[in-house]
């Protein structure tokens, strides 16, 4: 992991005065950001903060009201969603989004031939050059036995863990995961961590996350969002020691680091983070 | 296609039907070549609604747009047969591009009345331009007029092989094209178009390609209707034109390569076999489509597929 705070010349993502509002309804307020590259920075914040909102806007989901993005030094606010993409952004969904009726090969396939080809539909990925591609993204996330299942058939927890294969087989420069490791068991959520980290030295990551202890672990830095505002920005160390942030987001017990920090507003991370986490995934069971 | 047996299938089928010329007697043979003209009509329909998802009510129009593009260019320019196919061709491709960018920005049930909606435009085209098209009562292209590289297109044989050279080009050219990466890509769309999307595929730009393709090879059997066939009448462009094809591909197996060829045999003889029966046959016919859709939601080929043979492209 790369020390906090390190500059870099051009952050890799950089939004300025971002904001969105719904028929009048403020999502996402001037929020502004900056992450470097090979940092690992963590979104925070209670449900209805605009985390997902503000997502969408990086990727193009949707259109800012106010307020720019930047990627690699460029403004994208203009461009279209797989125009993003396109020039290394991947995004996972909230709510797992994937082919449910084609097999768990064919779902990443999609992704590295897409990568693979870019803007020129004429050209053809090689068969065996995407197979390879495909057999080591699965291996990665350890769902190389089930790459012939349909991917509607897998429990919900490797579903997750598909999202984030179609993500790293794009080989992005920006990884955007929107609460990844929701409904994965405790070993699965070791095994991401572990990713992550892996992952932050070959690219950049904003990850949305209501597990905190899993954020604890794999951020470089936190911005905590409160009511579509950004609240709080710093090292995790900062956060849990921010009195906004306590009184805001994390309410009753902050100050140990273990994992009773997790908030009780996400019903279903809970079963798996609370229990399970507590004895093997806090900071003393780490290398 | 990635897989051998797919190839095996398809260049299986074709043999069958260079085979079915000598072994079926010519009532049959008559009628084959007329359901290969129009399963070349149902592939191209497959490719935007079984491949990309897409609920066209109006591909009448670019079947329309072959048949009259061939049709009138012969009549009236006094064009040769590959000529007028290629402006056939051509016009059903710039109708579907055009067609296709308007309506697109629709989606779902917005969609289907918007192609339904053009599709009736093209109609009424046909009726206003009667005189050349000579509207319902439609015109007659003489055999004189319908011979290609020297060969009578009229003739039984030659009309049989003629209709089996078209469909093999289209069966096979959309075999390639749908297991390679675009038409993987249109599955995508159609399976979950945010995710298609949001992994950097264009989609907007693709399901246009898909509405060209389709609408071409529609025009395609379009034009070859008219020519080996020798009538083009309004029918071929009213709204029961644009949903045959989807009956052909419903029943064969949606997103199928060999769907459309099974649907459209399967429909033609249940409504000769019916109508052998009784004068109400259309009521055995819906029957029978009733029954399918209860017990064979994913058409013929389409349960073929999830039962048994899971490679079928």
């Amino acid at each position: 992991m790369t020390a906090a705070g390190r500059p870099a010349a051009t952050p890799v993502l950089e939004t300025r005065g971002l904001s969105k509002s719904f028929g009048g309804v403020d999502a996402v307020i001037d929020v502004g950001i900056s992450v470097p590259e090979h940092q690992v920075r963590a979104l925070i914040g209670p449900n209805g903060a605009g985390k997902s909102t503000f997502t969408g806007l990086i990727v193009g989901r949707f259109e800012p009201t106010r307020g720019s993005v930047r990627f690699d030094g460029r403004d994208i606010t203009a461009l279209a969603a797989h125009e993003r993409i396109r020039l290394g952004i991947a995004y996972t969904f909230q709510i797992t989004s994937v082919f449910a009726e084609l097999d768990v090969r064919e779902n990443v396939a999609l992704a590295v031939r897409r990568a693979v080809v870019g803007l020129n539909l004429g050209r053809r990925a090689r068969p065996r050059q995407v197979r390879q591609r495909v057999d080591e993204v699965l291996e990665r996330v350890g769902l190389q036995a089930r790459a012939a299942t349909l991917a509607g058939d897998l429990a919900y927890g490797h579903q997750r863990l598909l999202e984030i294969a179609m993500g790293l087989a794009q080989a992005p420069r920006l990884f955007i995961m929107d609460e990844p490791t929701q409904g994965l068991a405790a070993d699965e959520i070791e095994r991401f961590v572990a990713l992550v980290r892996e992952l932050s030295a070959s690219t950049t990551i904003l990850l949305i996350e209501h597990n905190m202890p899993v954020v604890m672990r794999c951020a470089d830095r936190i911005s905590v969002l409160e009511t579509g505002r950004l609240l709080a920005e710093g090292t995790p160390d900062e956060i849990r020691a921010n009195e906004a942030v306590q009184s805001a987001y994390l309410g009753r017990e902050v100050a140990g680091d273990g994992p009773d920090i997790d908030p009780d507003i996400d019903p279903d991370a809970s079963p798996d983070a609370s229990p399970d986490a507590g004895p093997d995934a806090g900071p003393g069971g780490m290398p | 296609m990635n897989d051998a047996r797919g190839w095996l299938l398809h260049l299986g089928l074709l043999a069958a039907l260079v085979l079915a010329w000598f072994v079926l007697p010519a009532y049959h043979t008559g009628n084959l070549a007329r359901i290969l003209v129009l399963a070349v009509y149902a592939a191209g329909f497959n490719v935007v609604f079984g491949y990309t998802g897409l609920l066209s009510l109006g591909h009448a129009l670019f079947f329309a747009a072959g048949l009259y593009g061939l049709g009138l260019s012969i009549q009236h320019v006094g064009l040769g047969v590959l000529p007028a196919f290629g402006v056939a061709l051509g016009v059903s491709a710039l109708i579907a591009a055009m067609t296709g960018y308007l309506a697109l920005r629709t989606r779902g049930v917005a969609f289907m009345i918007v192609t339904l909606m053009f599709a009736q435009t093209g109609y009424l085209t046909v009726l206003y331009a009667g005189r050349w098209t000579r509207g319902d009562e439609g015109f007659v292209i003489a055999r004189s007029a319908r011979t290609l590289f020297g060969l009578d297109l009229a003739d039984e044989r030659i009309r049989y092989f003629a209709a089996l050279v078209l469909f093999a080009i289209v069966f096979l050219s959309l075999a390639a094209i749908v297991s390679s990466g675009f038409g993987r890509a249109l599955v995508a769309i159609r399976e979950n178009e945010e995710r298609a999307r949001l992994l950097g595929y264009d989609v907007q730009r693709i399901k246009w390609l898909a509405v060209i393709l389709s609408g071409t090879v529609s025009g395609a059997a379009g034009a070859a209707y008219a020519l080996l066939f020798g009538y083009a009448g309004a029918t071929f462009a009213s709204v029961q034109y644009s949903i045959l094809p989807l009956l052909w591909v419903l029943l064969g197996g949606a997103g199928t390569t060999i769907g459309p060829l099974i649907g459209t045999v399967f429909m033609f003889y249940l409504v000769d076999f019916a109508s052998e029966i009784t004068d109400a046959y259309l009521l055995l016919v819906g029957l029978a489509l009733i029954c399918l859709t209860l017990f064979l939601p994913r058409g013929i080929a389409g349960e073929l597929r999830r039962r048994a043979l899971p490679w079928l492209p």
